[in-house]
């Protein structure tokens, strides 16, 4: 039995030892025929949905490469982790795929603004690139300055509420119920709409929630008080259905403009909301209502086949705003390797995509400079409706 | 049986010496084996766990009450080092200080208002304080970065050196967390750890002798604390960016789960649990999907088959044998003795574990 | 207006709180039974929320089917929860039955996950989608059937544990499994009975939660955290305590969210939590013994 027992003991250090130790021993011997790319998605843990989403989108596009020939002949061999939503786990991650795997370039910050944040110092301290597909504008700001070597392909959030607010200048609407969750990706439009928003005349009044509540209407009946024109929640998870059924139940059938933000742009949640999602206001990229604009958008038939494709690739399902930004942050490295003829030197593909002009891509029209490495703009933001049965734009 | 007692401390002496000498050297050869930066980063994890879990051990393998607030601790730790650094510009050094006094006072408060319960009720005060400090890092934006975290961290330095290659901050965890293994095995070997270790077992038993049991207590808990906070600020250092996320009530439970599967109350315990966290980590990475499904598989097969840890496991059948053979070696009569000491090993089982021996006789 | 937000304050902690009153009642079964903690409580609601969506959305059941096949599911899930922690004879500390049933929940947390694929699934009510005005303040038709459930399963449990022969066992087991011995009855099978019960009312739990909101993996785990917390403050193992204990926390939550600071609401249950075990650890219709002597 003891024998048994220090046996077990000894694999358990063995399984340590190889697991590290031995795993490094393929690293660095890049073989000339692949470009490893390494990509960190969170399908485990809470936002486990949009995580799986991302990796779809990414996934989409390194088959695409690779059934078109790949970069100059070479193939992407992807390397994939899940840090299950914990920064810790994915620096050790990033780590690993940058010493131990021999990845050359990374795309896809984890799914959540705050793994990005934790991976950036580690890509750029060795000198590799970075695309990132996560919200927060600190991930790339300043870019010249501190962030030569990262991307990302999202909306900073400044650009999305100065596209609300122009939105709600046209309509006349001065006065806000604004009710993010308690995320960062809620806390991040806090900040930008609190330091927007006065400046344009419009007053917002605030009440927060947990991701994980089940009931909000203390906070609807609260900013109630304060007789907004406009509701708008701003959050990824499940609560935001909660938000429409219960300001729907609170306020009856007054006809405020109920608003969510980029985050909730997802046809299944808005059905399961039911009646109370009839009508909701969104602003998000174009892809939703890709074959509503006009079909002299450029950005159009980039969007109908990334569509078309992906409803192939997953059994007919349709990608959301999270699979296209994947799928750009991907799109972004491959056109950048091409530019450099595969190589990943660090600095030559932030060269490369600084110097791509504009990239069309499935969320917008990318125009990366020293200066912008996030590369969108008010012009690719679109005001989307449900309709109680798909979006549409909004006039 | 006086002497048969003074045997067995000496014995338990020698192997807690053994067991210390065990984690020390593996501190040290660990790295020698593979020394990739990579692995340098695993191993400084590793030992960052290692940390943590030597000062669990002291209220879970030592005390007998089960922690869940030391993934808190580890978050405040590592909060109160990056933001001496980060908002009040505090030297490393000094940030390496005040998180471990700022986690102790925390850990007292904590304890002073909880240490009274009995075991289940102090488990869950502890969870209770450890998800309030969880929440308060995502809350208090202004302070800690928020959810999305605090970033510009520097690293360690000391002077004008800077710990930037893997191996000195490697050097640099190891040898806190050697140095938090000697006195946590001198603290063990001296009378008040044998007092906490009698108090472990039996409450009776402690005030029989007079110890104060709510006072040995609180200083275990506290020193949980102190090494919680140590890691807490080497994590911050090490890793220059802290979120929420990794001190998380999942957090609390794998080091938990962790200790008690490896052998709380050994001293070998804590490197035992760190390497098995560091080796769950790695391995299971490969498996994205199935991940949680693993670690869960993992844990219920490691809890049923070790209810007293592995090193706890292998202490008892090293003790049987032991008697087995003496009882060849001797007559009918001293074979019942040894019947009736394994009675008394089995029944008290895996809250205290291996600690029981010495009080039953 | 005032008014209006003090009866929505009101009746949004009811509708949260007859949910952790059921979820608490799970928590004092199974604590009375084993000594131990049950962490799987709160995915017992998670598996009987989701599985009763997923039967009525991915396969057109109706609603009333669906909930029981959910509950008898859960139900399942329970007997093997019990088989997972005590088939094996080994564990026998309430400590280490708490930390196991920690690894149960992951698992089950785990495969939920990889069942449902990530997504999230809708229930609606039984009662229709209509809500409630009161005074001016409104509130989903479901809350008042959410009551009502809650109300009923403590008086049912409150009558099964004094009438009933089974019921009775189950009351003396409360962390004296030797007297049941000498009863002749064993551990496992008030147990297993109790793992039963304590799934059941999950799986109702998460059925009235479900119209609610929306049903994902991930719903359970700080649910079962939250309804612990209302047990405590209840009097752990006490039916009547956990229906005042999960009322009171849900309307504290619900005063914190509508005057307060919003975003600390959930921070209420864990000082709660914290607060009960430092002022009167038995809760305030507890009689189990909390502290040592």
């Amino acid at each position: 039995m003891r024998k048994k027992i220090s046996t077990l003991l000894t694999c358990s250090v063995l399984l340590a030892l190889s697991a590290c130790g031995l795993g490094s021993s393929g690293s660095d011997t890049d073989s000339d025929d692949t470009i490893k790319i390494g990509t960190l998605f969170s399908v485990s843990g809470a936002g486990a949905n949009l995580g799986d989403k991302m990796r779809k989108g990414a996934e989409l596009a390194v088959k695409q490469v690779n059934a078109d020939g790949g970069i100059d002949g070479k193939k992407i061999d992807w390397v994939f982790y899940d840090p299950a939503g914990d920064t810790s786990t994915a620096v050790q991650q990033t780590n690993r795929m940058l010493d131990s795997d021999g990845v050359e370039l990374i795309v896809g910050g984890g799914g959540s603004s705050g793994i990005a944040l934790a991976m950036d110092p580690i890509t750029s301290g060795r000198g590799v690139a970075f695309i990132a597909t996560e919200g927060a504008r600190q991930i790339v700001e300043p870019a010249a300055e501190a962030h030569p070597l990262t991307f990302k392909t999202t909306f900073n959030d400044t650009v999305m509420v100065e596209r609300l607010i122009a939105f709600w200048k046209a309509h006349d609407i001065t006065r806000v119920a604004f009710m993010p969750d308690t995320s960062s990706f809620g806390q991040s439009a806090q900040e930008e709409l609190e330091r927007l928003a006065p400046e344009a005349g419009i007053k917002v009044f605030t009440a927060a929630f947990d991701p994980a509540a089940n009931d909000l209407t203390p906070q609807v009946k609260r900013l109630a008080g304060n007789d907004p024109q406009a509701y708008l929640a701003w959050t990824i998870t499940p609560a935001g259905v909660t938000f429409l059924k219960n300001l729907r139940s609170v306020l009856g059938d007054s006809d405020v403009m109920v608003m969510h933000g980029f985050g909730f742009v997802d046809d299944r949640y808005m059905q399961q909301a039911g009646a109370a999602s009839t009508g909701t206001i969104l602003v998000s990229p174009k892809l939703p209502v890709w074959d509503r604009i006009d079909a002299s958008d450029p950005q159009q038939p980039v969007m109908e086949d990334f569509a078309t494709a992906y409803a192939e690739e997953y059994g007919g399902e349709q990608p959301n705003v999270y699979a296209g930004q994947a799928y750009d942050a991907m799109m972004v490295a491959v056109a950048a390797l091409r530019a450099t003829g595969g190589d990943t030197d660090g600095e030559k593909i932030a060269d490369a995509v600084e110097a791509l002009g504009t990239h069309v891509g499935v969320t917008g029209a990318f125009k990366f400079t020293a200066d912008d490495h996030s590369g969108l703009t008010v012009d690719d933001v679109a005001v989307i409706q449900w309709d109680g049965s798909r979006f549409v734009p909004v006039e | 049986m006086r002497g048969r007692r003074g045997a067995s401390d000496g014995t338990r002496r020698r192997r807690t010496a053994w067991e210390l000498w065990v984690t020390i050297g593996l501190l040290v050869v660990l790295p020698l084996l593979a020394a990739t930066d990579y692995s340098l980063h695993i191993w400084t994890r590793m030992a960052i766990f290692l940390i943590l879990l030597t000062g669990l051990n002291l209220i879970q393998g030592v005390a007998g009450m089960t922690s869940l607030a030391q993934a808190g601790f580890f978050g405040l730790g590592a909060y109160a080092a990056g933001i001496s650094a980060v908002r009040y510009d505090l030297p490393p050094l000094v940030a390496l200080v005040v998180a471990p006094v700022v986690v102790t006072l925390v850990a007292l408060l904590v304890g002073v208002l909880s240490m009274r319960l009995k075991e289940i009720y102090f488990t869950m005060a502890t969870l209770g304080a450890g998800f309030v400090l969880f929440l308060l890092f995502g809350r208090m934006v202004e302070l800690t970065g928020g959810p999305n975290g605090l970033v510009g961290i520097p690293p360690f330095s000391i002077g004008g050196l800077e710990f930037t290659e893997p191996i000195m901050r490697y050097a640099l965890v190891a040898v806190l967390a050697a140095l938090g293994a000697v006195v946590a095995h001198n603290l063990l070997v001296s009378r008040t750890g044998r007092a906490l270790r009698a108090y472990g077992a039996s409450e009776p038993a402690a005030l029989a002798v007079g110890a104060s049991p709510f006072r040995l207590r609180l200083l275990a808990f506290g020193l949980s604390g102190f090494y919680a906070g140590v890691a807490g600020a080497l994590e911050a250092f090490d890793s220059r960016f802290i979120s929420p996320s990794t001190f998380d009530f999942m957090t609390a439970v794998l080091l938990v789960v962790a200790l008690v599967v490896s052998g709380a109350g050994r001293m070998v315990g804590p490197i035992l649990g760190a390497l098995l966290l560091t080796g769950i980590e790695v391995f299971a990475a490969d498996y994205a999907d199935y991940e949680p499904l693993i670690m869960g598989v993992i844990f219920l097969v490691a809890v049923q088959l070790f209810p007293r840890g592995v090193a706890g496991e292998l202490a008892v059948r090293w003790e049987e044998r032991r008697e087995r053979a003496q009882r060849t070696g001797e007559a009918a009569g001293p074979a019942e003795t040894a019947e009736t000491a394994r009675t008394t090993r089995t029944t008290g089982t895996d809250g205290a574990p291996a600690m029981i021996e010495e009080v039953g006789r | 207006m005032d008014t209006g937000l003090l009866i929505q304050v009101i009746l949004s902690g009811l509708s949260v709180g007859a949910i952790y009153a059921l979820v608490a009642v799970g928590f004092g079964v199974i604590f009375n039974a084993t000594g131990a903690i049950n962490f799987v409580q709160g995915e017992y609601v998670m598996v009987g929320g989701l599985s009763a969506a997923m039967l009525y959305e991915a396969w057109d059941v109706p609603v009333l089917v669906a909930i029981v096949a959910a509950v008898a599911l859960t139900v399942l899930l329970g007997v093997l929860t019990e088989f997972g922690l005590l088939g094996f004879g080994r564990l026998r500390t309430p400590a280490s039955i708490t930390i196991a049933t920690i690894a149960i929940a992951v698992i089950i947390k785990g495969a939920a996950m990889l069942i449902s694929d990530r997504d999230t699934y809708a229930l609606p009510s039984v009662l229709g989608a209509g809500s409630l005005q009161v005074w001016g303040a409104s509130t989903s038709r479901q809350t008042v059937l959410n009551l009502l459930l809650a109300v009923v399963a403590v008086v049912a449990l409150a009558l099964f544990f004094q009438r009933t022969k089974l019921g009775t066992t189950l009351r003396a087991a409360a962390g004296d499994s030797e007297t049941l011995q000498t009863f002749g009855v064993s551990y496992r099978t008030t147990a297993r009975w109790a793992f039963v019960i304590a799934a059941a009312l999950g799986a109702v739990a998460g059925a009235g939660l479900a119209p609610l909101t929306v049903m994902s993996f991930d719903s359970g785990t700080l649910l079962g955290l939250k309804g612990f917390a209302a047990a405590m403050l209840g009097g752990l193992g006490n039916p009547r305590g956990a229906l005042a204990g999960g009322l009171m926390l849900g309307i504290a939550e619900a005063v914190m969210s509508g005057y307060g600071a919003a975003a600390y609401a959930d921070v209420v249950a864990f000082v709660v939590l914290l607060a009960i075990l430092t002022l009167r650890p038995t809760g305030m219709f507890g009689t189990a013994q909390a502290v040592r002597t």
